[in-house]
C-alpha cells in the first residue's frame, strides 16, 4: 500500500503531516523527559531518544490529526472519488514521518 | 443499453429503522436514471451503497459483473463517481484547476477548457472552492467528473438549489455525459429537471425500488401521482 502521489494535494497532506509531528514529537520529548526526571529514572543518552512506544503513540496521535483536518478539508472525499482509500491517505501522512523518526534513530545512535 | 453498475437486494437499517429492505437498480451505460422518492424512502442511502461508501446489511453491489460491494476506492478507481449531497468532494483549500490537475494526473487528461466552458466556471477554476457559492460548487464538482470521465456518475440531487439557468446548464452536462456513454443516476425533488433529464425512473418507497419505465410511463403510473407527484387522480 503506496503513498499517494498526487499534484499539490500530496504536498499539502505531507507538509501538514511534517509539522503536526514536529509539534507533538516536541511534547512527548518534553513530556518523557519531564516525567523521567519526577521519577528520578536514568535521563537519556540522547535529548531526542524517546521510548520506542512513544515513538509508536506519536505515529498514532499524528494519523489521528491527520485524519481529522483531511475530512475537515474534504480531501478525505476527494481523494476518495480518485480511487485513494483510508489506507492510502493514512500512508501519505505516516511514511515521511516515519522516516523521520528513523532518521532520529539514526542520529543519536552516531 | 447493458448495466453498468447494479445494486441487488440491497437491504440498510440505521439505529433499527430499515431505511431500505430490498432494493434493486441498475445503472445503464447512456442512460440517465432518475431515483426519487420521498424524504427517508433512502435514496442517498442506495446511493453512498452504490458507491461503496455504506456497506449495506445485505444484498451487493457489482460494477461490470464484479461484485465490490462496499469497496468504494475500487469502485471509485474502476469509474464510479459519486457527488453526494450532505457534504462536497471539493476541498476548501483548493482551486477548481488544483483539483482538476489531480484528477489528470491520476486518470490521463479530459477536455478540461471545454469542460469548464460548458459548465460555465471557466472563470472560476483559479478561485479557491470555499469561497465559490452552492450553486458554483455545483457545477465546479460536476466539470471534476467530467473530467475524471467515469463509467458510471452517482449524482445525488444535483439540481438542489439552483437557479433554473444553472439547472438548465447541469441537465444539458448530464445529458452530454450519458450520450457519451456515461451511466447517470440521478436523485431529487426538483421533479421539472429530474423528469426531464431521466430516460427512465426508478422510484423508492417503503423500503424497497419500483422500476416505474420511461419517463412517459412514469408520470402516468396512477400510484405515483398520487402518492409521490401529489396530483389527483
Amino acid at each position: 500500500m503506496g503513498m499517494i502521489f498526487l499534484p499539490h494535494f500530496t504536498s499539502s497532506i505531507v507538509a501538514r503531516s511534517l509539522v503536526s509531528w514536529a509539534f507533538v514529537r516536541a511534547l512527548v520529548t518534553v513530556g518523557s523527559s519531564a516525567l523521567e526526571g519526577a521519577l528520578r529514572l536514568a535521563p537519556p543518552d540522547h535529548p531526542l531518544r524517546i521510548a520506542p512506544v512513544a515513538v509508536l503513540a506519536v505515529l498514532a496521535i499524528v494519523a489521528v490529526l491527520g485524519r481529522v483536518s483531511a475530512r475537515r478539508r474534504n480531501e478525505d472525499l476527494f481523494l476518495l472519488s480518485l480511487g485513494y482509500g483510508r489506507a492510502r491517505l493514512f500512508a501519505t501522512m505516516l511514511v515521511p514521518i516515519t522516516l523521520a523518526e528513523l532518521a532520529i534513530g539514526i542520529a543519536v545512535r552516531l | 443499453m447493458s448495466a453498468v453498475l447494479r445494486a441487488d437486494s440491497v437491504g440498510k437499517t440505521f439505529d433499527g429503522r430499515a431505511v431500505l429492505a430490498s432494493a434493486y437498480f441498475e445503472a445503464r451505460a447512456g442512460a440517465v436514471t432518475a431515483l426519487v422518492g420521498r424524504n427517508g424512502t433512502g435514496k442517498s442511502t442506495l446511493m453512498k451503497i452504490a458507491a461503496g461508501w455504506i456497506r449495506p446489511d445485505h444484498g451487493f453491489v457489482e460494477l461490470g459483473g464484479r461484485r465490490l460491494t462496499g469497496r468504494p476506492a475500487e469502485l471509485a478507481r474502476r469509474g464510479v463517481f459519486h457527488l453526494p449531497v450532505d457534504r462536497t468532494i471539493l476541498s476548501r483549500d483548493f482551486t477548481l484547476a488544483q483539483h482538476l490537475d489531480a484528477v489528470e494526473a491520476r486518470f490521463g487528461g479530459g477536455d478540461r477548457a471545454a469542460v469548464l466552458e460548458r459548465l460555465g466556471v471557466a472563470h472560476l477554476a483559479t478561485q479557491r472552492c470555499g469561497s465559490l457559492s452552492g450553486g458554483e460548487h455545483r457545477r465546479a464538482e460536476l466539470s471534476v467528473a467530467m473530467v475524471r470521465r467515469p463509467k458510471c456518475l452517482l449524482a445525488d440531487e444535483p439540481f438542489r438549489g439552483l437557479p433554473p439557468r444553472d439547472a438548465d446548464t447541469v441537465s444539458a452536462a448530464l445529458r452530454g455525459m450519458a450520450a457519451a456513454g456515461c451511466a447517470v443516476v440521478v436523485s431529487g425533488h426538483e421533479m421539472g429537471w429530474v423528469l426531464n433529464v431521466a430516460d427512465e425512473v426508478v422510484w423508492l418507497r417503503d423500503g424497497t425500488t419500483h422500476a416505474l419505465g420511461a419517463r412517459d410511463d412514469a408520470v402516468r403510473d396512477w400510484r405515483f401521482q398520487r402518492e409521490y407527484l401529489g396530483k389527483p387522480r
